[in-house]
């Protein structure tokens, strides 16, 4: 069997690099000659210092650093108060998915443009209450595929995982039954045979 | 790591057979076997048991502690005990399973031995659901498990492991803020992709 | 373990002599079977186990070879077969995940690797992991720069990456001894345990990787 790493994301990791194409508001800080076509709503050839904008956490990463930013991020709505108390009330359910499909990962990159630990403490706390959740669907033999669509990708990871490991066990473990009654195919072979011997 | 590579590793284990032939010493790499005097009890690795069982060369001795008014025991135990107890073998799920598939004719009370083994199984495997629960809730960085066995252990695998170094991931974000917000400038730089 | 110490002043005293070493081989494979789990759980590779692996090897040709003498339908050669079966199925898999962490933590592994040479200090690699790793990286890198040279614009900084093992993954472990403090560390507040012999607990790797390469802790 081989080897199975925990989930760290590294450069190359598909999830990371889905996770950071996310879209973050923010505000532009400063004019930006001939980006105009950046922002849909507006005709003007320039990116007007104001204009506010969704874009991709790893654009907002770079453009929001240094001593003069170029853009203002915002945190993404569902990592607010609102969303963030929805989430206080009964992680379990909650359909993650529906809040962002990488909400973990998005989560621990944002965490940044909160000022305070709300976000961090926040994610560790849907985590850890979803948990019991998670282990149940991986328990269960019955299959419905909505406990898996409302899962982030942080969660079904980890579900795919266990959720193989389970089933090797399963097998192994139901693979001892003795066989406490003949074949049915031995069974007929004796019950012809008798008729012939008559 | 599989079930089959656990019952690897439990297949090591001794147990007494009764040989119907006679044979010298067999000097097997982890040791020597026999010799064997039909009709003579002797220790083998399960494995060897299994191998001999199958070429109806021996019968397998039930273990004592294979035993249904033992079992019965044990299981009350089990379900009066908040923690968990010790099995009498290690790899006391393998040895059932390779005794009832292969020998169970060997057995007294095949059909009791396994409803017993597996309704244990069952009382363990949902103490360690809340084991396992209860570490999540508390974000535990440690926890002593002792008296649980490899296949047990490994039957939280990857799940527990896996989420508690997501917890450990998440408690590292708890930590101090890089840098200051950004609208009062700040000069150090995310080290996201670079 | 008493007998791990035993083992290593064995192999130790072979240095200039062509002596046979008298080693039970039962103790050998206890060996080989903790090296093997050791591996499999751990996030990093571990010190090579290349005298046990050779000598181990050694006993399995030379069992193969006696075999080959005996009538195929004397019981012991089946058991014999079996066991030699068991015991390749063990040293395979274990050389087989040395390798597969080799592959996936190149980079990384290399740079260790080096430091250790630097530092004079025993590599963990075997000599034939060291040059599968170096054909490996070499392999790789040539891959990606041909690959690039299709999209020259691309920027390089994917050149700097070394993936790395994750230290901290949480195990679970058996002590063989009992130890005085391990440091379980909470990030802000380290907490220290004191771990009776036989005692199992779950428990980031870096808090046992130096005990479990000593070997007072066995990952389960």
């Amino acid at each position: 069997m081989s080897l199975q790493p925990s989930y760290l994301p590294n450069y190359f990791s598909i999830d990371d690099i889905l996770a950071s194409q996310e879209r973050i508001p923010c505000t532009f800080s400063v004019n930006v000659q001939k980006l105009g076509n950046l922002n849909p709503s507006s005709e003007e050839t320039d990116l007007k210092a104001g204009t506010a904008l969704e874009l991709p956490l790893w654009l907002v990463q770079d453009l929001s650093t240094g001593r003069q930013p170029v853009v203002i991020p915002e945190l993404p709505k569902v990592y607010k108060e609102g969303y963030r108390e929805i989430l206080k009330a009964d992680a379990s359910a909650v359909d993650l998915h529906k809040f962002n499909l990488y909400y973990f990962e998005l989560g621990s990159y944002v965490r940044v443009f909160d000022r305070k630990s709300d976000v961090a403490d926040t994610l560790i706390h849907a985590f850890t209450n979803r948990f019991r959740q998670l282990m149940d669907v991986i328990d269960s033999t019955e299959h419905n595929p909505t406990d898996f669509q409302r899962m982030d990708s942080l969660e079904r990871r980890l579900f795919k995982e266990s959720k193989e490991s389970r089933m090797k066990l399963h097998t192994w473990l139901e693979h001892s039954t003795t066989p406490i009654e003949t074949a049915a195919m031995v069974l007929n072979h004796k019950k012809r045979k008798r008729g012939t011997d008559l | 790591m599989d079930p089959e590579e656990v019952e690897f590793l439990g297949e090591k284990e001794n147990v007494v057979i009764v040989p119907t032939f006679n044979y010298g010493v067999i000097h097997l790499i982890a040791g020597d076997i026999g010799p064997f005097r039909a009709g003579l009890p002797i220790k083998v690795p399960l494995w060897v048991a299994i191998n001999l069982k199958q070429q109806q060369t021996c019968k397998i001795q039930q273990p004592d502690w294979m035993d249904v008014e033992n079992l019965e025991v044990l299981k009350e135990n089990e379900k009066n005990a908040i923690t968990f107890t010790r099995m009498p073998n290690e790899h006391y799920m393998a040895l059932t399973k390779a005794l009832l598939k292969f020998a169970p004719d060997d057995l007294i009370r095949a059909n009791e031995i396994r409803t017993l083994v597996k309704d244990i199984w069952d009382i363990r495997m949902s103490k360690l659901r809340s084991s396992v629960d209860l570490l999540i809730k508390e974000k535990s960085s440690y926890a002593a498990v002792d008296n649980l066995t490899i296949l047990e252990i490994n039957s939280v695998r990857p799940l527990l492991p896996h989420a508690l170094d997501q917890i450990h991931r998440m408690k590292k974000l708890q930590g101090p803020q890089l840098g200051t917000n950004s609208s009062a400038g700040h000069t150090s730089s995310y080290s996201f992709r670079s | 373990m008493e007998d791990d110490e035993n083992l290593h002043a064995l192999l130790d005293t072979q240095d200039d002599e062509e002596n046979e070493i008298e080693l039970s081989p039962a103790v050998l494979i206890e060996v080989m079977e903790e090296a093997w789990l050791n591996e499999k759980f751990s996030p990093e590779i571990l010190p090579n186990k290349i005298d046990f692996v050779e000598l181990l090897l050694g006993q399995l040709s030379a069992m193969e070879e006696n075999l080959e003498n005996v009538g195929d339908r004397d019981i012991k050669k089946t058991l014999h077969l079996l066991e030699v079966d068991r015991l390749r199925f063990l040293v395979g898999s274990y050389l087989r995940m040395r390798l597969e962490k080799i592959e996936f933590y190149v980079d990384h592994i290399l740079k260790q690797e080096n430091s250790r040479l630097e530092n004079r200090e025993d590599l963990y690699l075997t000599e034939a992991e060291l040059t599968f790793a170096r054909n490996f990286k070499e392999g790789i890198d040539n891959h990606f720069e041909h690959l690039m040279r299709v999209h020259p614009t691309i920027p390089v900084d994917w050149k700097n990456q070394v993936i790395q093992p994750n230290i901290h993954s949480f195990v679970f472990s058996r002590s063989k001894t009992n130890i005085e403090s391990i440091i379980i560390d909470e990030g802000n507040d380290d907490e220290t345990v004191y771990v009776n012999k036989d005692s199992q607990m779950i428990i980031s790797y870096n808090s046992v990787s130096n005990l479990v390469k000593k070997g007072d802790v066995q990952l389960v």
